[in-house]
């Protein structure tokens, strides 16, 4: 059976986060993918790699920019074939201003004009 | 932890709310998931969806994100969770793509007839009419693994008479239980229990062992009921 695409999983998880409001889903993602590829708990991964476990929760919240991620998390990350620096850019496109996650439209009343704002 | 077992692990973590043991188990189980994933794109008819790694591999991340919704309710030791939550995959994936599109093929039509399956168990029964079962196992890859499946469980005697039992039904003979009986030498009251305990077993089989993935939605043994048989 062919194995799964990486990268395009570690993407699914950032859009998640990009959904639930995250700051940084995409940098969330990847120290997502950096704990779930060794299959730790955070307190194991935190021991493990040495890096504080407040720390490891905030980047996995999505509350960690890409370049301030623990270096660690993005070895480990790439260690698994995730690649960073297509997620980097898809980090940077939906930062760009025409981006942002699509506010969800008014359903029309029952007469079929337009709700809301 | 206090299991050894790398699934239900995943399947706790997940239950805890735990994004990385998603990402451990799609990267672990996305495989297994793509291919059930693929058997319900396949018989919606939207082939060219099945087809297409980019597509297919989305559904099954939607699949996947199906299970971690679901995981509190999973029960480590039952069903493997890409079959306890078949249904709501099923549903999940006909959201995604819409329903069925393809109607049954006739009976006696050259197409190959496996890639449908009515309730009991559609057209490839149906094709039994005018033809010997030992020649659709050769012919069928999927009625060579039901075969598989029934033979794997019970005695020898008891897969014989559910194989009869679902050929007479397939034939369209409103008392299968009447004439199987009479070739058996068994009242049709013991034959129909043979066959639901014979039927719960072999489901039970198809949702513990992956080699048997592929019979998830064959129409005898879903829902986990041998509905059929009564």
């Amino acid at each position: 059976m062919t194995s799964v695409d990486r990268t395009g999983l570690t993407e699914h998880l950032a859009r998640r986060l990009r959904a639930e409001g995250a700051s940084h889903p995409v940098a969330g993602a990847v120290a997502l993918a950096a704990r779930g590829s060794r299959q730790l708990t955070v307190s194991e991964f935190s021991t493990e790699f040495g890096v504080a476990v407040d720390a490891v929760r905030a980047a996995e919240a999505g509350q960690t920019a890409f370049a301030e991620l623990p270096a660690e998390v993005g070895a480990v990350a790439e260690s698994t074939g995730v690649d960073l620096l297509s997620l980097a850019d898809l980090e940077q496109a939906w930062r760009a201003p025409s981006s942002a996650v699509p506010k969800p439209q008014a359903l029309p009343d029952a007469a079929g004009r337009p709700n809301g704002d | 932890m206090t299991t050894d077992d790398p699934l239900e692990q995943l399947m706790a973590g997940m239950a805890a709310g735990d994004l990385a043991c998603l990402w451990a188990f799609v990267d672990e189980y996305g495989p297994i998931v793509r291919t059930v994933v693929r058997r319900i794109v396949e018989r919606t008819g939207r082939i060219d969806i099945a087809r297409n790694p980019d597509e297919l591999e989305a559904l099954m991340l939607d699949a996947c994100d199906v299970i971690y919704g679901r995981a509190s309710g999973w029960k480590p030791g039952g069903a493997k969770p890409w079959n306890w939550a078949f249904a709501a995959i099923n549903a999940r994936v006909g959201l995604a793509i819409g329903h069925r599109t393809v109607e049954l093929h006739d009976v006696g039509s050259d197409e190959d007839l496996e890639c449908e399956a009515g309730p009991y168990g559609g057209a490839v029964v149906a094709d039994l009419a005018g033809d010997d079962l030992s020649v659709l196992i050769s012919r069928h890859d999927r009625v060579r693994l039901l075969d598989e499946a029934i033979r794997s469980v019970g005695t020898e005697e008891q897969q014989d008479i559910y194989w009869e039992y679902r050929l007479q039904q397939g034939f369209g003979d409103p008392s299968p239980a009447d004439m199987v009986g009479r070739r058996f030498g068994r009242k049709p009251a013991t034959i129909r229990q043979i066959c639901k305990r014979h039927g719960l077993k072999v489901w039970q089989l198809i949702q513990s062992d992956d080699r048997f993935i592929e019979l998830l939605d064959h129409g005898w043994f879903r829902a986990g009921t041998d509905r059929s048989v009564a």
